[in-house]
């Protein structure tokens, strides 16, 4: 039994046998070289198998993330320059199909390191991405773990697409010895909720190790004895037993985040107190038309008899920075996150924010719904969209269709709103904590970025200070304040919150 | 041979996807598309060399067309730039 201890990417607990997937020995021609023909007869073979196997993900891709990963890489695949250069190796050079993917892998990405552009060297995953496919056909491996059941996938590092390659539902824990806590791929993780640990040393796991990943305290154990697997089995049985582990726990309310209708079930409420983050970007985002009023209130109306009397916040859409929306044209902007976005778009686009209110409104009746405003940073837009909701209120009356006032809130999550939070606090009924761009804004740190990493402040300490004083700002004012960003579902900081008397945490399904 | 100049808007230039889809776009002519800029050149139907070229957003492009098509074809790169970048 070795056990080794790491930095938390996502809690939870895993037993499992490790499926090592090694980028190192992917290149490796494991085949004799062959006439000519034969190996360009390979290429040719892998270049169009590949080419279906990515049109395949294309088509399954379970969100446009997915898919723009895999079009670009099927892109990068018809490039003609670079089924050219592959060719050349075999035909002219007299290279292996392999070696020939191996000098493509290198050139292109030489190619991409010269530009000394951040983004075109981010782009040098993508080509070995594509070359990695490319080996892994000729050499007859199987890129995902479908055949091979649930394991715990254990990386040097792991690129986002990897996931997504391996199929997530196979994958029931991962180690991997590269990679920073905050990066796109860790994001990834976390949304999905599989327990993830960052070791460095990674050397003693081999294929087939059995091994148990603790993302709840950082430690990985290699072939454990029986007294420490029955301690986990122990664990996981209480887990599950207990509706909402550690989070339940907490003497405050627990609501959850939800992106789309469809994440919701009955057996999802009964595990927390109901719904603090509903994100309407997904009725516009990837939409050629805007979600009708009809559209809208039936899904409203219908989270809220699914709640059955549990509290529903929905956020106003929030359109702008990296979430575009084809009906709701935006200039393009140099720096989108401090451009028009959230509520700004509201003042450009009011009749598109007045049919989501008039939906909220009608839909009020149904159960007991709050809704917030995004990207406030002052005390002036809270009172402009106050008034475009009595404007809607009134015409509701005057036609005499049903409609409920629903409680409202503001988001902070800009440094001016939590400075100025006294103010807010005094015009609405609660105040919800966006961390993520909170700390964004505060560090002035773009989250897209690992390279920024060292510059982050782990320990949070300035974005604590502002949710201290927005925390007392809002009891001071008599009014609820909850978190509902990433931090929330981190359980490091659980007793930080309830020390600084925060009211609700909405956190992510996964972690419940 | 007809050219354009375009200024690129899209904060992050001409990154994988749009690149992408230019060169899908460019394919579906009988002209030779040529895009110019920061001093280099390359023929807009190869994705990783205009990749390579590093437009950036503000970066100034020269779009030249040359072809049997080239006056259908200039006018639907140029609404294309607009759109796109």
């Amino acid at each position: 039994m070795i056990c080794l201890q790491g930095k938390v990417i996502c809690g939870g607990t895993a037993f499992g046998t490790a499926y090592i997937s090694d980028r190192k020995t992917q290149g490796e021609n494991k085949t004799e070289l062959q006439d000519k023909a034969t190996e360009l007869k390979k290429l040719d073979i892998a270049i169009s198998s590949v080419k279906q196997e990515l049109t395949n993900s294309i088509k399954s891709a379970e969100n446009a993330a997915e898919k723009d990963i895999f079009e670009v890489h099927r892109m990068m695949l018809e490039d003609e320059d670079f089924s050219d250069f592959l060719h050349a190796a075999v035909n002219n050079d007299g290279l292996s199909a392999q070696t020939a993917i191996k000098n493509a892998e290198q050139y292109f990405s030489q190619m991409f390191k010269d530009t000394k552009d951040d983004y075109m060297i981010a782009r040098i995953d993508d080509i070995r991405d594509v070359c990695a496919r490319l080996t892994a056909f000729l050499n007859g491996e199987k890129t995902s773990l479908n055949q091979k059941g649930p394991a715990v996938l254990v990386s040097e590092e792991l690129l986002p697409s990897d996931l997504i390659n391996f199929g997530t539902k196979n994958i029931i824990g991962i180690v991997i010895s590269s990679g920073a806590v905050y990066s796109h791929v860790s994001i990834l993780i976390r949304e999905l909720g599989i327990p993830a640990v960052i070791c460095e040393d990674i050397s003693d796991i081999k294929s087939g190790t059995e091994i148990l990943v603790n993302g709840d305290n950082g430690t990985v154990i290699l072939e454990p004895d029986n007294k420490t697997l029955c301690e986990f089995k122990h664990i996981k049985s209480t887990h599950t037993e207990s509706k909402v582990p550690n989070f339940n726990k907490l003497p405050c309310t627990v609501y959850v985040n939800i992106g789309d209708i469809k994440e919701i079930s009955d057996e999802l409420f009964n595990r927390c107190d109901g719904i603090g983050l509903f994100r309407t970007e997904y009725l516009y985002v990837g939409k050629s038309t805007l979600p009708s009023e009809e559209e809208q209130f039936s899904i409203y109306k219908e989270l809220l008899i699914k709640a059955n009397g549990k509290n529903v916040t929905v956020r106003t859409f929030d359109i702008g920075s990296d979430k575009s929306c084809e009906a709701l044209p935006l200039k393009k902007e140099e720096n989108p996150a401090l451009g028009i976005r959230g509520l700004r778009v509201y003042s450009l686009y009011p009749e598109v924010f007045k049919i989501q209110i008039k939906a909220l409104l009608r839909a009020a009746v149904y159960g007991n719904l709050s809704i917030m405003y995004p990207m406030v940073t002052s005390l002036e837009e809270i009172e402009e969209i106050h008034s475009i909701i009595s404007d809607v209120a009134e015409e509701l009356k005057s036609k005499g269709v049903p409609y409920k006032m629903p409680i409202k809130g503001a988001m902070i999550e800009t440094p001016a709103a939590a400075l100025l939070s006294d103010e807010i606090a005094k015009a609405v009924d609660f105040l919800s904590l966006g961390t993520n761009d909170l700390t964004q804004y505060t560090l002035a740190l773009d989250r897209e970025y690992g390279d920024l990493e060292k510059f982050s402040d782990k320990n949070f300490k300035a974005v604590i200070s502002l949710i201290k004083i927005a925390t007392e700002n809002a009891h001071k004012n008599g009014i609820k304040i909850g978190i509902c960003g990433e931090l929330a579902s981190n359980a490091e900081f659980s007793d930080t919150w309830i020390k600084l008397g925060i009211d609700y945490l909405s956190v992510l399904p996964s972690v419940l | 041979m007809k050219e354009f100049e375009y200024k690129i808007k899209d904060a992050v230039g001409l990154h994988a996807r749009p690149a992408g889809l230019l060169v899908q776009k460019a394919k579906n002519y009988k002209s030779t598309v040529t895009i110019f800029a920061n001093g280099k050149q390359c023929e807009a139907t190869r994705l990783m060399a205009l990749m390579a070229m590093c437009i950036k957003c503000g970066t100034v492009v020269k779009v030249t067309v040359d072809g049997e098509d080239e006056q259908t074809c200039i006018e639907e790169m140029k609404t294309f730039f607009i759109e796109n970048l």
